[in-house]
């Protein structure tokens, strides 16, 4: 008897278990996107508002610095796991990224009914062409156009006693200023004799001298520029920033010829380095320039992104002429409740000489176990609503005109005069699949010759040799 | 009968271990081998494929490889005989009779193990940063800052060091109390015993507590060098292998071979190879000094 009564609650207990695991809400689908430095906060906002809206999928945001983010990256393209759903490149990475990335058309045929976003005309269409696209075929978004910017002083600059102070000093110095400018193959002519908003490497080489308390000692400033000379990213631009001047001068185009990509700035038009000794000594003069700038700065081997962040935000620093359009949340923004020791007193124009591109794009990963809800995502990410949220968290510049002519009034004189500016009229690296190597390879060379261990054409001499070795040229 | 029945159920029973130490440690061991004759680009290749000897070629090449092992060699060199003496000293200290606040201090010596590596680079970074209070000490006391990360005293394979002293400032504890605990197993007849033949405390570690924990210190000591040689979280949150490739280690040049690009040959065939130089180097390392110091005697004493 006892035992049919237990048969009876067992078939009751399963059926409703049955029941219950039929009827049941799916669990939401877990979707891993990789989130990379200043543009993160941005894309955690518009994913909180996204997994509101859509509440069968669940982003998990996996924030990294570029270094950490882009081993793990790769360590996915090696083992095919499918670890994150949603890649984040830098726009050098493009050649490198691209095979492992869903081309956007295969996603459109395989989900059409995902499909939200079709609004492609609304990009700038440089930087959407170069890092959204390879070989024809879109392999995803342009998430943050960032653009290099200088954030200065203000407040030193347009300071009647500094002007004064700064005339008096080029006055004494100027024959001596000259030859500086002349040796790295700068104009002399240009050495600048009144202090004003920086515009070349002219005003780079010598306001930041004026600027430094090693050169001078009545400097209201210690750092005349803080610059980042460590990892292989940081020194792969700032020599891109060096060169470039030189690369689209008309002696630069005469000897290299046309600028062509995926090659950039600095190679030839036939896919060789254009810092080549034997094409002319630019390369081993813009290394030079580089260690002398280096020397604005106390400890530029060990400075990276927080550092430079801190000496100029903190006061050490009159400028950090090589920094990013992302910093302006920091620096202006929220400069009260950041840096409250130069709130107020920081503004913001183009790098001197020309800005180097350094957009963030996004796709979704080949090796995903949720592509169709990646993506759904990522089409979320580039609705004009997204694109706003991401600037107001994060100052990740955008990447659609409209959105660029909704927000300019509010910002005037940063967002058209200074980032679009630049933007539209970059210094373009390379983005080849060999990039890394590249980068390792600039990075390794130039250091020994910071350390004093080489010379630097023998730095340019085997940065170039290795550069045409890595690409089989 | 029951002998047979008895092997039969050891054998079941050892087959489990078996299987996992197979699936774990054999098959990636012989799979390790088998990379060096494969290249397989970790973002350009599809799969593995064969290359045969070349591994072997761009390796007889390849300068930075042969620099990254000088760089683990000078490390390990600076650091273990530094920990091994400071160590060893400081458990002579905490044994000693008239040390006060003992319980203390061995406190405070285990903080640094207690803390994992990552947040020991982080942490040593702002330290090291060049407005950090290291500078701010030294500015205090009238001596210029310096970049210790890069060019400590204008010379850049000076950073070596400053990686040294916080794998010195980590590890020195372990064998302190290794060293302390060897030293209080001693039997305290002993002591007693060189007491009433007058012998002074320092004469009585030097000449007879010290060579009774010997198979202690050379245990501690291969530990260490092994694990020294491995250095990666604190290089990898310091420094990355910076400036330049100075403080790459040989360890960390594998991890960059295989697993990133910013390497000339990246490629995990050729880190393979690498990786069984390592392995070779660390074999070697031990053996000598299982031999040098007749380690299997020293147990079994």
């Amino acid at each position: 008897m006892y035992g049919g009564g237990i048969v009876a609650v067992a078939v009751v207990a399963a059926a409703g278990y049955g029941i219950y695991e039929a009827t049941k809400p799916p669990a939401p689908v877990k979707v891993g996107v990789v989130a990379i430095a200043h543009a993160a906060p941005g894309m955690k906002a518009v994913a909180e508002t996204f997994m509101k809206e859509h509440p069968e999928i669940t982003l998990e945001m996996l924030l990294f610095d570029w270094e950490t983010g882009r081993d793990r990256q790769i360590h996915d393209f090696a083992t095919k796991a499918g670890e994150f759903d949603v890649y984040m490149w830098d726009c050098i990475y493009t050649g490198a990224f691209a095979p492992h990335c869903y081309p956007v058309d295969d996603l459109k045929t395989q989900y059409p009914e995902a499909e939200t976003f079709k609004e492609y005309d609304d990009f700038i269409p440089t930087i959407d062409r170069q890092y959204a696209q390879w070989e024809g075929k879109r392999i995803g978004y342009v998430t943050c156009a960032n653009v290099m910017a200088m954030f200065y002083r203000k407040d030193l600059l347009e300071d009647p006693t500094v002007k004064a102070n700064y005339k008096t000093w080029v006055g004494n110095h100027l024959d001596e200023l000259k030859t500086l400018a002349t040796k790295f193959g700068l104009d002399p002519g240009k050495v600048p004799t009144d202090l004003n908003v920086l515009k070349t490497l002219e005003d780079l080489l010598v306001i930041g001298r004026f600027f430094t308390k090693t050169y001078n000692p009545d400097s209201p400033t210690e750092i005349g520029n803080t610059i980042m000379c460590m990892k292989t990213h940081t020194i792969h631009w700032e020599y891109c920033w060096l060169f470039a001047p030189w690369r689209h001068s008309p002696e630069g185009m005469e000897k290299c010829g046309k600028i062509v990509l995926p090659y950039g700035d600095m190679f030839t038009e036939d896919g060789l380095p254009a810092f080549d000794p034997e094409i002319s000594d630019a390369g081993i003069k813009v290394l030079e320039l580089f260690k002398e700038l280096s020397t604005y700065e106390p400890a530029p081997m060990e400075t990276e992104w927080s550092e430079c962040m801190e000496l100029l935000g903190r006061g050490h620093a009159f400028m950090w002429a090589g920094s990013w359009a992302s910093t302006f949340i920091d620096f202006i923004e929220k400069a009260k409740e950041e840096y409250p020791e130069v709130a107020g007193k920081i503004g913001v124009a183009p790098s001197p000489g020309m800005c180097v591109d350094g957009t963030w794009q996004v796709g979704v990963s080949r090796y995903s176990k949720h592509p169709k809800e990646a993506w759904l995502y990522l089409q979320d990410l580039m609705t004009k609503d997204s694109q706003k949220v991401s600037w107001e968290t994060a100052s990740s510049f955008p990447s659609r005109k409209s959105v660029i002519e909704e927000l300019a009034p509010k910002y005037p004189g940063v967002f058209k005069e200074t980032f679009l500016v630049s933007l539209l009229n970059p210094s373009i690296r390379d983005f080849v699949p060999e990039d890394p190597e590249l980068e390792d390879s600039i990075a390794k060379w130039c250091t020994d010759y910071f350390a004093g261990t080489i010379d630097a054409k023998t730095a340019i001499t085997n940065l170039t040799a290795e550069w045409k070795k890595i690409l089989g040229k | 009968m029951v002998s047979e029945m008895k092997i039969k159920a050891v054998t079941w029973l050892v087959i489990p271990a078996l299987v996992i130490l197979l699936a774990l440690v054999l098959y990636p061991t012989v799979y390790l081998w088998g990379m060096i004759f494969y290249s397989y680009h970790p973002a350009r290749d599809p799969y593995p494929f064969f290359v045969g000897l070349k591994n072997f070629g761009i390796l007889a090449g390849d300068s930075e490889a042969s620099y990254t092992i000088l760089a683990m060699l000078a490390l390990v060199g600076i650091t273990i005989p530094t920990q091994l003496v400071l160590g060893s000293l400081l458990a002579i200290l905490f044994t000693a009779r008239n040390t006060c606040g003992k319980l203390g201090l061995k406190v405070l010596l285990l903080i640094p193990m207690m803390i994992p590596a990552v947040i020991i680079g982080l942490n040593w970074k702002m330290i090291f940063f060049s407005k950090g209070p290291l500078n701010g000490l030294l500015s205090s006391l009238g001596i210029p800052p310096q970049p210790w990360l890069s060019e400590p005293f204008g010379n850049p394979y000076v950073v070596l060091f400053s990686l040294a002293v916080l794998d010195i400032w980590q590890w020195t504890p372990f064998i302190t109390i290794a060293v302390m605990s060897g030293i209080e197993s001693a039997p305290k007849e002993v002591y007693e015993a060189a007491s009433l033949d007058g012998a002074s405390e320092i004469r009585t570690l030097w000449h007879i507590v010290l060579p009774m924990i010997k198979g202690i210190i050379v245990i501690v000591l291969l530990l260490r060098i092994i694990d020294s040689m491995k250095i990666f979280d604190i290089i990898y949150t310091l420094t990355y292998g910076g400036p330049g490739i100075i403080t790459t280690t040989f360890p960390f040049q594998i991890y960059k071979t295989g697993f990133t690009l910013t390497s000339a040959h990246p490629d995990i065939g050729y880190a393979s190879l690498l990786a069984l130089i390592l392995l070779a180097i660390s074999s070697c390392i031990a053996m000598i000094i299982m031999r040098l110091f007749h380690i299997e005697k020293l147990i079994w004493e």
